[in-house]
């Protein structure tokens, strides 16, 4: 993982600004990099880098020396780089795969760039010769970028929230920062004086489109129709392709496996790739629960189906506990089922990045919500009204779980990888009639576990296994999770607090005691920033108070059948 | 005078003749500024002449080079001030000059007042030359509104005998590693990527050299390696060195400070060759006098691997004037850290449910760190000492409150014949195992922080104003709970083992694998307000217990100070 930060037109020190850039520095925890920008004083970048063979390799601003007056710093992964510098044929000076974006834009401009890429990023282009800066942030916003600027023109951009709070402006005394839209592009102009003036947001890609740049893949031709076998034929070789094209490291691989259907068969074909590439070392796979909970088992049979290298981490509830105030600090929000969810995946990073070498982490972010696998989908009142909400979650990922899965393991300097949201698989998957997608004979996923039936990928009661709730698949049948956190935040917050909550918080009011909490530590971290998150996550078709999936009444059918 | 929090000094004076004065004007300057101090060399600047005087590029010479040496030795004696020389106008030779700034470089404290060097005709206050002063400040640097402006020369004449001038400055202090040294009038040569490398622990004077010195010569990009895990083991005291990101937070703000126009690649040292063995764009190192054979090593590994080899600058090392007995006599963060000895590191809980006339001191450390022997040294400056072994051995008698708690758990076969426990088996009953260990430590340790809690009580009815409890397990028990205070007696492991194996004729492995079984110094030492070591002489530690003790009775409430 990197972090990126930059800053356009301040007015103060850079020697102070830079201390901002300080706050990210678990990102990339290798090296750190400060450059100003020639010629202009007020103009600087910084770059958090995890090193690769060599320390300084791949350090960044990307500068190269066709394009002087290019400077580029960029968080993620361009999948397609080397496909592109073999058609157009590009001279790469390096070989940071984000070099392509200058080739790229010196031949096509910002537009034709960013449509182009196929992967994840977030990343800041200033061109000097034309006086511009360039923002531009993935479809599903996979790597993440907050911005905030003044009116008077000062612009600074971070990697996290984290990074830009601190920063002082003379004329704004507090910053607004804002994450920077997915599936967008910022032009500003740069003018002499080193301020930026925004020029125009662009939308460059919608969920449901086919990429540009799959007119340049070379993934096996697609057979076209939507008769069933054709469909499941078509996903194996798109969700093996977003796989494959993934692999694309120097570091070690590893994948996290919680025992549910999508981390299962991203372990089992991450596990298979592998083995094709030749690659030596164990697939190492990590699962973390509380003693004797459901995950851990099942996680240990896929585990054992695949033949990986499995590790199970356990936590008590005090230790759950104990991590809530820093995960909240490291996730920047304080919605609830995000919070929930990021304590197990926090503990296992932490555990990752100290016991063991891997460092390039898979994970099933993203299936849930491109493929209806939220169990109040069962209550979509059409196919059509499912596909809607299908993709206002995916939309709205960057908010909630790709937010959850960035932080959580960039927290600990790892990088994280997430096949689902493949710009290619996930257009075709949308791509397909609602009626293909709904959950069928009560089961959420269909489709998708229809799709690995017949290939013995992983074992069957896994491939049918129905989805526990986050805080209930890593708790142990002693006690839950969920029960632990209502326990522990009915001792922090009494019912004065609750009466007083809407004029404390008027602003998103947390309705529940674990919501006051989660907003009360939220607070501390970072006053007067509710607005980062705009709705906490809450299922629809239903009345609910609480996101969790067990307050369900369709929950427990779900679970008998 | 008023005091500014910040100050910059605009040196005019030829360099040559400005060192014999250099003490002089650092000691006005002190008094001046209580906080930063920045430090512009423009030798040869005249402010009385018609013309705005305006920055101009300043050659970067061997003479310079020195000169910036001993300002930074001098400026070791005034500790409080931070000061740090401006290299924005300082070039080297080089057919690669950037353009100078068009903008004023913004500092990371601006200077509240400018201070010069600059000696008027008849030595008055003459407010033409301090209004060129001011415009001269303001076209290079950011600074206050309302800035103030003094000149020093007046200042030092009157009145006053002179500072001793420091020693003249040998010819060379800083030359490059080969035989031909240079004259202190030839210029300095340019590179475009260069390396230093160092702990830099609290960053200090010799630090700010060595990082002066690299800046100078790198026209592009330089790399600064910071030393982390592994080479920090062999290092004094590592227990109170600066987390790897405090240090390079600080370091990044110097060097941002001093050269913004420089990339800066700051990253982890874990080997001894760090880039600069196998980068081959890298053109130079700096190194010290203690370094410099690493610097030779580099080279030697480069050369077997195919690479250029790299310009070595070496810098020698700054005297500290002020060490004391066991201190090293140069500028080291090992010094700075010994004299951490005793001090507070942070804020001490607060504990009303304790004694309200009571202060409580825990102490702790690893097996072998002399954490007895402080505690005894304590007592004989007054304190109450509460031995919680001792108390484990009356909670385990007969009669006891853990005698029957401890045998229901473990059974009878735990006895002696006599009824008494016996330790040797309940030990061996619970080596190694967790959960067994577990239930004994749930017994133990609340009785024992109830017999420490009866034993304050009795500190409090013999009069006593300071208790401190020395305890091994005191945060593994959470015991600290019980303290205003938890201080740490701290010994390198090797140093430990030795001393275990002397005092218990264990064998050097079961020694480590009791240290094994412990919290280790670091992680007593991040959750300590105090840290001691009897590493040296018992005469060094009884001074530094002294001086914690004389801390100690400074900042204990009113309440718990004697009364006459």
């Amino acid at each position: 993982m990197c972090g990126i930060w930059a800053l356009f037109g301040s007015d103060d020190c850079l020697s102070v600004q830079c201390l901002s850039a300080m706050k990210i520095a678990h990102r990339g925890p290798d090296a750190f990099r400060f450059e100003n920008v020639n010629g202009y004083t007020n103009c600087c970048f910084g770059f958090h880098r995890l090193a690769v063979v060599d320390p300084l390799f791949g350090m960044q601003p990307i500068r190269v020396k066709k394009y002087p007056y290019l400077w580029l710093c960029y968080n993620g992964e361009i999948y397609n780089h080397k496909k592109m510098q073999q058609h157009f044929e590009f001279e790469y000076q390096t070989k940071v795969d984000g070099e392509i974006i200058l080739h790229l834009y010196d031949k096509g401009g910002i537009e034709q760039t960013i449509c182009m890429l196929d992967g994840v990023f977030a990343f800041v282009l200033l061109d000097t010769a034309n006086k511009k800066v360039f923002l531009g942030r993935d479809t599903y916003g996979v790597r993440p970028l907050f911005k905030a600027m003044t009116e008077d023109g000062f612009l600074a951009v971070c990697s996290e929230a984290k990074g830009l709070v601190t920063l002082k402006h003379s004329a704004t005394p507090f910053l607004k920062v804002e994450p920077f839209l997915p599936g967008h592009y910022e032009v500003l102009d740069l003018k002499p004086n080193g301020k930026v003036a925004s020029v125009e947001m662009v939308k460059y890609h919608h969920c449901r489109d086919v990429p540009l740049h799959a007119l340049y893949d070379n993934v096996e031709k697609l057979f076209p129709g939507f008769e069933i076998e054709t469909v499941k034929n078509n996903l194996r070789i798109l969700f093996n392709n977003a796989v494959k094209k993934r692999l694309m490291t120097d570091r070690r691989i590893g994948c996290l496996l919680s025992g549910g259907l999508d981390s299962s068969l991203v372990a089992a074909t991450l596990l298979k790739q592998l083995k094709e590439a030749q690659v030596q070392y164990p697939l190492q796979t990590f699962a973390i629960g509380m003693e004797d909970s459901p995950d851990l088992l099942a996680a240990r049979k896929v585990a054992d189906h695949i033949g990986s290298e499995h590790y199970e981490v356990l936590f008590n509830s005090e230790e759950g506990i104990q991590a809530l105030d820093e995960v909240i600090f490291s996730l920047e929000t304080y919605d609830i089922t995000t919070v929930r969810a990021s304590v197990g995946m926090y503990l296992i990073s932490k555990y990752i990045r100290k016991n063991t070498d891997s460092v390039v982490i898979f994970s099933g972010e993203g299936s849930d919500e491109l493929t209806q696998g939220y169990i109040y989908f069962h209550k979509a009142p059409s196919p059509e009204k499912a596909e809607e909400e299908s993709e206002r979650l995916l939309r709205e990922l960057y908010l909630f779980d790709v937010l959850r899965a960035d932080r959580t393991t960039a927290a600990h300097g790892l990088e994280l990888r997430v096949p689902f949201l493949d710009h290619r698989f996930s257009s075709y998957y949308l791509s397909l009639p609602p009626e293909m997608r709904i959950p069928k004979n009560g089961i959420e996923k269909h489709l998708l576990r229809e799709t690995f039936e017949d290939s013995n990928l992983i074992p069957k009661e896994i491939l049918w296994r129905p989805k526990e709730a986050f805080s209930d698949g890593i708790t142990s049948v002693k006690n839950s999770w969920f029960k632990i956190l209502q326990e522990y935040v009915e001792h922090q917050v009494d019912d004065a607090m609750m009466a007083n909550a809407a004029q404390k918080f008027p602003f998103n009011t947390p309705k529940t005691k674990e919501g006051y909490y989660y907003r009360q530590v939220f607070e501390r971290h970072y006053p007067g920033r509710a607005d980062w998150l705009s709705h906490y996550w809450m299922p629809k078709w239903i009345n609910a108070t609480d996101p969790s999936a067990r307050t369900l009444t369709h929950y427990k059918s779900a679970v008998k059948a | 005078m008023a005091v500014f929090r910040s100050g910059l000094l605009v040196l005019t004076t030829p360099l040559a003749s400005l060192a014999p004065r250099l003490a002089s004007i650092l000691t006005s300057a002190a008094r001046l500024v209580n906080h930063t101090l920045y430090v512009h060399l423009q030798p040869g600047m005249s402010l009385e002449g018609p013309a705005q005087p305006q920055s101009s590029p300043v050659q970067a010479t061997f003479e310079v080079l020195d000169f910036i040496t001993h300002l930074y030795a001098g400026a070791d004696v005034h500790r409080h001030l931070d000061v740090r020389i401006l290299l924005t106008n300082i070039r080297t030779k080089s057919t690669f000059l950037p353009p100078l700034p068009t903008s004023v470089q913004n500092l990371a404290h601006p200077p509240e007042v400018v201070l010069t060097d600059f000696q008027t005709l008849d030595g008055s206050q003459y407010n033409p030359v301090k209004q060129q002063l001011v415009r001269y400040a303001t076209s290079c640097y950011s600074c206050c509104p309302r800035l103030a402006s003094v000149l020093l020369y007046s200042d030092y004449g009157i009145g006053e005998v002179p500072v001793e001038p420091l020693d003249v400055p040998l010819p060379s202090t800083i030359r490059p590693a080969s035989p031909v040294a240079g004259s202190p009038k030839q210029p300095v040569r340019g590179y475009y990527r260069g390396a230093v490398g160092g702990t830099f622990d609290r960053l200090h004077n010799a630090h700010k050299v060595l990082l002066s010195v690299a800046c100078i010569l790198a026209q592009e990009q330089l790399v600064v390696g910071v030393a982390d895990k592994d080479l920090l083991k062999s290092k004094l005291l590592p227990e109170l060195l600066q987390p790897y990101t405090e240090r390079v937070e600080h370091l990044s703000e110097f060097l941002v400070d001093i050269k913004p126009s420089l990339t800066f690649d700051v990253i982890p040292l874990l080997d001894p060759y760090g880039p600069a063995g196998s980068d081959p764009s890298l053109e130079f190192l700096v190194v010290s006098e203690e370094t410099y054979r690493g610097g030779m090593a580099i080279n030697r590994f480069r050369l077997e691997n195919d690479l250029e080899e790299l310009a070595l600058y070496q810098i020698q090392l700054l005297k500290d004037l002020r060490h004391t007995e066991n201190e090293e006599d140069k500028v080291s963060s090992s010094s700075f850290r010994q004299r951490m000895l005793g001090n507070l590191l942070r804020p001490p809980y607060e504990r009303p449910e304790l004694p309200t006339c009571l202060y409580v001191i825990g102490l702790t450390g690893i097996s072998g760190s002399g954490k007895s022997s402080i505690a005894q040294r304590l007592k004989g400056l007054g304190a109450f000492v509460i031995d919680s072994d001792h108390l484990g051995h009356r909670a385990y008698a007969p009669g006891g409150p853990a005698y029957q708690p401890v045998v229901e758990a473990f059974g009878t076969d735990i006895l002696h014949k006599d009824g008494i426990i016996n330790r040797k088996v309940l030990g061996s009953r619970v080596f190694g195992n967790k959960k067994q260990l577990k239930i004994l430590t749930d017994i133990m340790w609340p009785i024992i922080a109830k017999l420490a809690r009866e034993e304050m009580d009795r500190a409090v009815a013999e009069g006593k104003r300071v208790c401190v409890i020395d305890a091994a397990v005191l945060l593994e028990a959470g015991w600290q709970n019980l303290v205003h205070e938890v201080w740490t007696a701290v010994i390198p492991e090797t140093e430990a083992v030795r001393r275990i194996v002397e005092r218990d004729g264990l064998s050097e492995a079961a020694a480590q694998s009791r240290l094994q079984s412990q919290m280790s110094g670091q992680q007593l030492v991040e959750q300590s307000h105090v840290v001691l070591s009897t590493l040296w002489e018992p005469h060094i530690t009884q001074r530094q217990v002294e001086k914690a003790w004389a801390l100690l009775q400074k900042r204990i409430p009113k309440t718990h100070q004697a009364l006459d």
